[in-house]
């Protein structure tokens, strides 16, 4: 029953602390998440973050209006800390194609960061109408990131068929090399934890918002 | 049936190893993982880690190296918590991966093995007709199967017997063949020394006779020639014998009533036999193809032997005719003491008799049925017993006669 135990981690943790707030930006018109819950110290996520891989945040959001309109977009939050020079590097890639990069030096001015954090998520020129917006969020936890994810398999290829490290595929026994590829072929980017939260949105509640802390 | 009961045991073995794999291999499948990632190892590791950042403090000048080293550690080190983060996903993996292969093996055994078990009942088979051949007593056996297996030793053995049959019947039908001449030359010795000797003896009181003119010596001459010519028509009766079974005549067919020869018959030849009653029975009349004169000489000679066995008790003998269709039978019933079974399977041959030497060479039943082939017919031994036995004789109806 070992193989479960991913399946109930990803049972969504929707009885956690309200969700973010979104808001509609008008110029240009935007979907903005700001308010993000305290989510960095649940258990799963907090052992993640100092194991010095890179944490990827994947935002999902799902919009729909009374008209029958939808939008979909998101963000990622990647979160690396650096052990030796032990501080966190966050980067924040906005659905609205934003990019920014900072660093803190604690787990405390992380938190603060998490907290003060907003950016865009949907950006299309229909949030711009009058209309209340229904919206589906899902955060989900990835440990690792795709590059640490491709240097894995490579490791583990190299370690279970030596002729890999030799680049002689033709002195690589069928079984090796079955094997190296049965195992690192098994490495995915799974979520740990998700959380998922429904929430209101009216269009217009502000005209402008600073992005960022 | 077989083949199902077969099928169904490798199915039940397929799955009762197959679930007994799964327990076993369950529980080994990520030992080798667990060894991998074991939680002493990334303790080392991340105490390596902090050795390296604390040389590095204490060396400044040397602090690249250690940074290297560490940044060594570290990707280990996430290599090694990526691995633990999908220890689940691979075991599960490597345990479909065994399994399969498992099943895999399985089948391609379970498959073998009824392929396998198939050919093998196919070539049992093909031995049980061969024997079933054999033991009806088949010669000409071969199997062909040359493999160097039990089924393949089972199937020389049977050739190997089927060629031992046909090597001792050849030698039989030999020794039997030789029997019978032997058996034919031992009455015709018989049948001509016993005249040669007489008229020898004669011959001999003749020479002595010529030297005496007595009236008494020319009656004895007299009664000497007489002698010698009896036993010279003896030897030519005997000679004439042979004659008759060489020389048989092809039958003259005519169509006539089987009924009314039959009739005639038994009016004639009422008294031939004294102590032989000769009656027919009543049935439908029937025509027929048949030579009188020969089908005649066939009912006296059934007649004669009836009169023999029956000896002085005395007998009778029934004629009954039957419209087979396209054939017209004569059964010939006598309530005698029944053919010898001594000479029953070679009634019908030259020579075979069980009378003794000087009663008869035995060739009556033979050109009888001679006779009765030459009319398209034919003369079997229709049944016998203790009370009696029967003959059939086949007269055609048409030229060519079918089976009756």
């Amino acid at each position: 029953m070992q193989w479960m135990l991913p399946l109930l981690l990803v049972v969504p943790l929707c009885t956690s602390a309200e969700g973010p707030v979104a808001v509609v930006q008008n110029h240009p018109p935007r979907l903005i998440l700001t308010n993000l819950p305290h989510i960095l110290t649940e258990k799963g996520v907090r052992q993640e973050l100092d194991s010095g891989l890179t944490t990827a945040v994947v935002i999902s959001v799902y919009a729909k209006n009374e008209a029958g309109t939808k939008l979909r977009g998101g963000a990622r939050v990647d979160i690396r800390y650096e052990l030796w020079e032990e501080v966190y590097s966050v980067m924040v890639s906005g659905g609205d194609g934003r990019l920014r990069e900072t660093q803190v030096g604690s787990f405390e001015e992380l938190l603060d960061l998490w907290a003060n954090l907003s950016f865009g998520v949907v950006q299309d020129d229909q949030l711009a109408e009058d209309r209340p917006w229904s919206l589906e969020i899902e955060a989900s936890f990835v440990p690792f990131s795709q590059g640490e994810q491709h240097k894995a398999q490579l490791w583990i290829e190299r370690s279970l068929d030596p002729a890999h490290q030799l680049e002689d595929l033709r002195s690589s026994r069928s079984t090796s090399r079955a094997l190296s590829v049965l195992v690192a072929t098994s490495i995915k980017r799974r979520a740990v934890v998700e959380f998922k939260w429904k929430t209101q949105v009216v269009g217009e509640t502000f005209s402008e918002v600073e992005d960022g802390s | 049936m077989r083949s199902k009961t077969v099928l169904s045991a490798v199915g039940v073995a397929i799955v009762l190893t197959t679930s007994l794999f799964y327990l076993l291999q369950k529980e080994l499948s990520g030992s080798w993982l667990t060894f991998g990632v074991h939680p002493e190892v990334i303790s080392l590791l991340e105490v390596s880690l902090e050795n390296q950042k604390e040389l590095a403090r204490l060396q400044p000048e040397t602090a690249d190296h250690y940074r290297q080293q560490f940044e060594e550690i570290q990707n280990t080190l996430n290599n090694l918590h990526i691995l633990e983060h999908n220890r689940e996903s691979i075991v599960g993996r490597v345990e479909v991966a065994l399994l399969g292969v498992f099943c895999g093996g399985l089948l391609i055994i379970g498959v073998g093995s009824t392929w396998l078990e198939r050919r093998r009942e196919i070539r049992l088979n093909c031995l049980q007709v061969h024997l079933r051949d054999l033991s009806l007593g088949r010669t000409d056996i071969v199997i062909g199967d040359r493999r160097r297996d039990t089924i393949g030793r089972i199937a020389g053995m049977i050739e190997g017997t089927s060629q031992l049959m046909a090597a001792d019947r050849a030698r039989l039908a030999t020794l039997q063949h030789l029997g019978v001449w032997q058996e034919a030359a031992r009455r015709q010795a018989h049948e001509m020394r016993t005249p040669l000797t007489g008229l020898k003896m004669d011959i001999e009181r003749l020479r002595r006779l010529m030297d005496d003119s007595s009236v008494n010596s020319r009656q004895e001459a007299s009664k000497r020639i007489d002698s010698a010519c009896e036993e010279v028509d003896r030897l030519a009766l005997f000679a004439q014998t042979f004659t008759s079974f060489a020389k048989l005549p092809e039958p003259r067919l005519k169509l006539g009533s089987v009924n009314g020869f039959v009739t005639e018959f038994c009016e004639t030849y009422a008294d031939a036999w004294p102590e032989l009653g000769v009656q027919s029975a009543e049935g439908p009349d029937a025509m027929a193809l048949f030579d009188r004169e020969m089908l005649r000489q066939v009912l006296v000679n059934l007649c004669d032997n009836s009169a023999i066995a029956a000896g002085e008790q005395g007998g009778s003998v029934t004629l009954t005719v039957r419209d087979q269709g396209d054939s017209v039978t004569i059964a010939v019933a006598d309530n005698g003491p029944g053919v010898d079974s001594t000479i029953q399977t070679r009634l019908f041959e030259p020579y075979a008799t069980t009378r003794r030497v000087g009663e008869g060479m035995g060739l009556g039943l033979a050109i009888s049925k001679k006779i009765m082939l030459d009319h398209n017919g034919d003369l079997e031994l229709e049944s016998n017993s203790g009370n009696g036995s029967v003959f059939r004789i086949t007269l055609a109806k048409k030229g060519r006669r079918t089976s009756s």
